[in-house]
């Protein structure tokens, strides 16, 4: 149970970083601490241990962020699912990279999300639900390399922060081989 | 074994992947509104810490990197004060020509609004530009679609989402944000909307009217809440549309909106009231 609720207030605490604390401190793009907590744990064990993590932090960010309940519960899915697929066939496979692996898993994801966003928001604007509530995002190729950049930089900052909050909830059962 | 295993997750995602849809779709009926008010509300007072934690150090870390240009600056602000100084004389003058077009053109003069003020407490964090968190809301009287400003009548753009205590507002860089706008100088009038978060741009301008670099583009007061007179910025650029129907403008805000700190929402125009 304390583990179950300090994971919630650890997630909390992370989307609310990232809207109320990070926007002062960038000016090209924010980092996704939120998509990278949902690489990092999709990459430590695998999507059947993760799942609802990852939909309490694709809800969270819907609320704060504004975004139509229910997107990022789809888009940090669908990206935890295949990261984890991939994570199990490269992560076992090359022990001794494991870091190296996250981290491009780290930039496929961002890719990966950037681009869904995108096409999901034209598609909600193109509906035009209640005057186009939400932004239509660009696909601005520099905003994108920026993320990639930030959260790239962010992951290897905080990777040892999210180790020690994952051996202070105890949620690591292991599943997989852990990162060197 | 292992296939059973990914049989169970591809299973599981698909699910998740069918709610997650079915959830987009009954978000506008409003269905979610209580739960991400409950959520919004709940955790007000950190939001409002962190962003006034983080807008100190940001002006802190601003403060640092600018002591480097100190010196340069004093000097050219010596210079700048002495200019301002003979301008002092020729504003005065300005002064009485501005109350009396604002008399000709009926603008509401700026302590006839009942504001209410609002500190930012969130921003956009995957576009910037494109939103603010403000924290007031509904128990302030806050309603969806007020003007939002800065302190000297600078529109920055309309509530669109009321929570209890805490409110999004759209700014004008917003793509969703339409406003109708005005050339002082020229009368000629058009549409204000944003640029993906990147810019403002006055689309929907007659080619008979005239739009020139430097012009002052102030809200027209036609449709919705919006009043008369509020400044949106200066023309930067005008060019005439692909399909020649229509001129457009790029126009440069007066404010930077990553920086904003407070802004006031006008509830209600006094004079309307009377």
């Amino acid at each position: 149970m304390f583990q179950k609720i300090g994971i919630a207030i650890v997630i909390l605490f992370l989307i609310l970083f990232q809207v109320s604390f990070f926007p002062y401190f960038f000016v090209q793009a924010v980092p996704d601490l939120p998509l990278i907590f949902v690489i990092f744990l999709s990459s430590r064990e695998n999507f059947n241990v993760t799942w609802k993590r990852v939909l309490l932090v694709g809800f969270f960010m819907d609320v704060f962020s504004f975004w139509p309940i229910g997107t990022h519960l789809l888009t940090y899915s669908l990206i935890a699912f295949s990261i984890g697929a991939l994570a199990k066939r490269f992560l076992v496979e090359h022990k001794g990279w494991g870091f190296l692996i996250t981290l491009s898993l780290v930039v496929a994801g961002t890719i990966a999300n950037n681009l869904f966003l995108g096409l999901w928001s034209q598609l909600l604007s193109f509906l035009d639900r209640e005057e186009g509530q939400i932004l239509a995002l660009p696909f601005n190729s520099m905003a994108v390399f920026y993320r990639v950049f930030f959260n790239t930089v962010t992951f290897i900052i905080s990777y040892s922060l999210m180790v020690k909050i994952e051996k202070i909830f105890g949620y690591h059962k292991g599943s997989r081989l852990a990162i060197k | 074994m292992s296939d059973n295993k990914f049989l169970s997750r591809l299973k599981k995602i698909i699910f998740i992947a069918i709610i997650s849809l079915g959830l987009v779709l009954l978000n506008p009926k409003g269905l979610f509104n209580p739960v991400s008010g409950f959520f919004i509300t709940l955790s007000y007072p950190i939001e409002k810490t962190f962003s006034f934690v983080s807008f100190k150090i940001s002006n802190w870390f601003e403060f640092l990197t600018s002591i480097s240009q100190l010196k340069k600056k004093n000097a050219e602000l010596i210079k700048e004060n002495n200019q301002l100084a003979s301008k002092v004389a020729e504003l005065s003058q300005e002064k009485k020509e501005n109350e009396h077009l604002r008399e000709q053109l009926h603008l509401l003069p700026r302590d006839k609004y009942d504001l209410e003020a609002g500190f930012v407490i969130g921003q956009d964090p995957q576009q910037l530009g494109s939103w603010v968190m403000i924290d007031k809301g509904s128990l302030q009287g806050i309603r969806e679609g007020m003007p939002v400003i800065v302190s000297d009548g600078i529109l920055v753009g309309k509530v669109s989402e009321v929570h209890l205590s805490v409110s999004k507002v759209n700014l004008l860089t917003n793509s969703s944000t339409a406003v109708n706008a005005v050339d002082l100088e020229t009368t000629a009038r058009g549409i204000v909307s944003g640029e993906y978060g990147l810019g403002i741009i006055m689309d929907k301008v007659a080619q008979t009217d005239a739009l020139s670099p430097g012009d002052t583009i102030v809200t027209s007061g036609l449709g919705g809440q919006m009043p008369k007179g509020l400044l949106i910025g200066k023309i930067q650029e005008a060019k005439t549309t692909s399909d020649k129907l229509f001129q457009t403008a790029i126009v440069v805000p007066r404010v930077r909106y990553s920086k904003l700190e407070a802004v006031f929402v006008i509830k209600n125009i006094k004079a309307e009231e009377n």
